[in-house]
């Protein structure tokens, strides 16, 4: 299971990383997210959540796509 | 930049700027380990500003080649686009920065602790996209068109060569310096590079043209025979 981690990550190219890691920055803002609305409205709104989530994510998910297609004509690759 | 200090660079700025018939840039000098030149400023008035260590590090005939091609790139007129792109890609690379520093003022640690770094590898996975999106589609792709506008008007492509070379090799062995990712398309040769894995993110600027490109275009470069000499006697450069 490692080894087949290991083995993507490091057949990735650089920015390729880069590009993953900012999805889990990305990650981390909806979850910010989530805690807060859970903590204002003092309860767990699975449906809220999961709109939310749905809304938030297929937003990132496109806009990354977008970009991956531009940084890939515009960067030198290593 | 006194004009008393360095009085042969500007008579070669001054003699550049006849040959390229541009209006004379203002020259600014800073204190840097890490041989950099780049033009910033408006149609009115243009500034170059260039490193302490790209004068000491670059040979009489290759600085005069560096400062025509930020002249090339003035006489092109996409200095003002330039500089606006750095100014909003620079505000929002910044945020990282001020995240690290936000870390370290909260007390989660100093600068090379695990925490600032993670926090501002955090903050720079958010940003740093957005930002290199700015630079590409705001800033004029203007790297080869002023190589080769610097190649055509001195007339000597080995020195151009010679030049770029010197610059990539002394940024790759030398270069340690953490330089605003937002303003990379300024630079004559990209200073911004990964040192280690939190600065992963610099990997999205690491915009084509390679150096490989870049020199075979300048070499491709049709120049006119003899060019070189007049310009050089035109010039008459003494050594900075």
């Amino acid at each position: 299971m490692f080894s087949e981690i290991n083995y993507f990550y490091t057949s990735l190219k650089d920015w390729q990383k880069a590009m993953l890691f900012s999805f889990i920055s990305y990650s981390i803002i909806l979850f910010g997210l989530i805690v807060a609305i859970t903590f204002i409205l003092k309860d767990f709104k699975f449906l809220l959540v999961f709109g939310l989530s749905f809304a938030y994510m297929g937003t990132v998910i496109i806009l990354m796509l977008i970009s991956a297609k531009i940084l890939k004509k515009r960067l030198v690759e290593r | 930049m006194s004009s008393t200090e360095f009085t042969e660079l500007h008579n070669m700025v001054d003699k550049l700027c006849t040959i390229f018939s541009v209006k004379r840039p203002q020259v600014h000098l800073f204190e840097s380990s890490v041989p950099v030149i780049f033009t910033v400023g408006s149609k009115k008035k243009s500034h170059i500003i260039v490193s302490r260590r790209l004068l000491d590090l670059m040979e009489d005939g290759e600085l005069e080649m560096v400062f025509a091609r930020e002249l090339a790139r003035i006489k092109e007129g996409n200095v003002t686009q330039n500089t606006f792109v750095a100014l909003v890609a620079g505000i929002i690379a910044s945020f990282s920065t001020i995240a690290l520093w936000m870390a370290m003022l909260t007390g989660f640690g100093q600068e090379d602790d695990p925490a600032p770094k993670f926090i501002r590898f955090v903050a720079m996975g958010i940003v740093m996209l957005p930002c290199s999106l700015i630079v590409y589609a705001g800033a004029s792709d203007s790297i080869l068109k002023a190589d080769i506008g610097a190649v055509r008007i001195m007339g000597n492509n080995a020195v151009m060569s010679s030049a770029l070379k010197r610059l990539h090799n002394d940024i790759l062995l030398n270069s340690m310096e953490y330089f605003n990712p937002g303003h990379v398309h300024l630079y004559a040769m990209n200073p911004v590079k990964a040192n280690s894995f939190f600065d992963i993110h610099l990997s999205l600027f690491d915009m084509k043209p390679s150096l490989s490109e870049r020199l075979i275009s300048i070499n491709e470069t049709n120049v006119v025979a003899g060019q070189d000499k007049i310009v050089r006697n035109r010039t008459n450069l003494t050594e900075v």
